[in-house]
């Protein structure tokens, strides 16, 4: 974290203001990974409405980064409103997506949006590990392509990963695939992950140390 | 007689009042800016209607014990720098809504 964002986050603090919040669009997910802790079952969401308005409060409150995540966002069949409706509001809106459902079309409709940056989830290089830890055939390669489309219209991406049993060998291997794709990559003890979702959140330039 | 100078917050931007100051981070390179409370002040008005003369006079002049010119100078200043990292737009002539942040639209 820079020098001015932990001062800013300080006079945050200080003022009781909610500088970044998480807001979970959905549970709904395209994707079973093994190390998930949401159970992907619909729960009910917010209404377009709601979110709209949660976000003016939020905007109210002097939330300044918003980071929109699940479940998939992209199921969700108003995001786009949802992100423009964000944006409109002056957040700087990070996302965090498996991308399984970004193509051409979506990376351009992001960018025209303005996001600060896209978080992927890619749990490995080899196909044969990611496919088995997202359980979805072909994921990898849909995730990848998506990144592509995402770096083609020059915006900042993400690799994030979790550390399992499963892929800790091929983590190397997937530093140098972010070298390659992204902008940056974080691999992330899955306890910590948990710790995200219940509504903190740090600089992912940054994690914070153990 | 001094040309007028119109100011217009970019679309590109994230920005936020935290208190008496203003948080912006540059959609071009995610780089964080912090404006203290005067600058805030001409950045909330950067409607790009609004002559940035005007804004001087009539919401920095008003507030704060501070000689028009010297003031004016300093805006301009604050004005070119903003620009230069593209979280600003100068105009010598009205700007666009359409490059206005969506709630500033009418």
């Amino acid at each position: 974290m820079s020098t001015l964002m932990q001062e800013v986050a300080a006079k945050a603090l200080k003022l009781g203001v909610p500088l970044s919040v998480q807001l979970d669009l959905t549970y709904r997910c395209n994707e079973r990974c093994v190390h998930c802790y949401l159970d992907h079952e619909d729960h009910g969401e917010m209404t377009t409405a709601e979110i709209k308005d949660l976000l003016e409060q939020l905007a109210s409150a002097g939330a300044f980064i918003l980071s929109l995540s699940g479940g998939e966002i992209l199921l969700r069949k108003d995001f786009f409103e949802i992100l423009e409706y964000a944006r409109g509001l002056t957040f700087c809106v990070k996302l965090k997506t498996n991308a399984i459902l970004i193509r051409e079309h979506e990376a351009e409709r992001i960018r025209s949006v303005g996001v600060e940056s896209v978080q992927v989830s890619i749990y490995s290089h080899r196909p044969e590990i990611h496919d088995s830890i997202t359980k979805i055939p072909g994921s990898l390669k849909r995730s990848v392509d998506a990144i592509r489309f995402l770096k083609t219209h020059g915006l900042k991406v993400i690799i994030a990963n979790v550390l399992m049993q499963q892929n800790i060998r091929t983590t190397p291997v997937l530093g140098r695939l972010q070298g390659n794709l992204a902008s940056s990559s974080h691999s992330i003890p899955p306890s910590r992950r948990k710790w995200t979702a219940i509504g903190q959140s740090w600089d992912w330039e940054s994690p914070p140390a153990n | 007689m001094n040309r007028k100078l119109y100011v217009a917050r970019s679309s590109d931007v994230a920005s936020r009042r935290l208190g008496d100051e203003m948080l912006i981070m540059s959609g071009r390179d995610s780089t964080l800016f912090t404006l203290n409370e005067v600058a805030a002040i001409i950045w909330e008005a950067a409607d790009g209607v609004i002559p940035l003369e005007d804004i001087v006079v009539e919401r920095i002049c008003s507030q704060f014990d501070v000689e028009p010119s010297a003031a004016m100078s300093d805006a301009e200043e604050l004005a070119d720098e903003l620009s230069r990292h593209g979280i600003l737009l100068l105009s010598e002539e009205p700007i666009s809504q359409s490059s206005l942040p969506q709630q500033e639209r009418q």
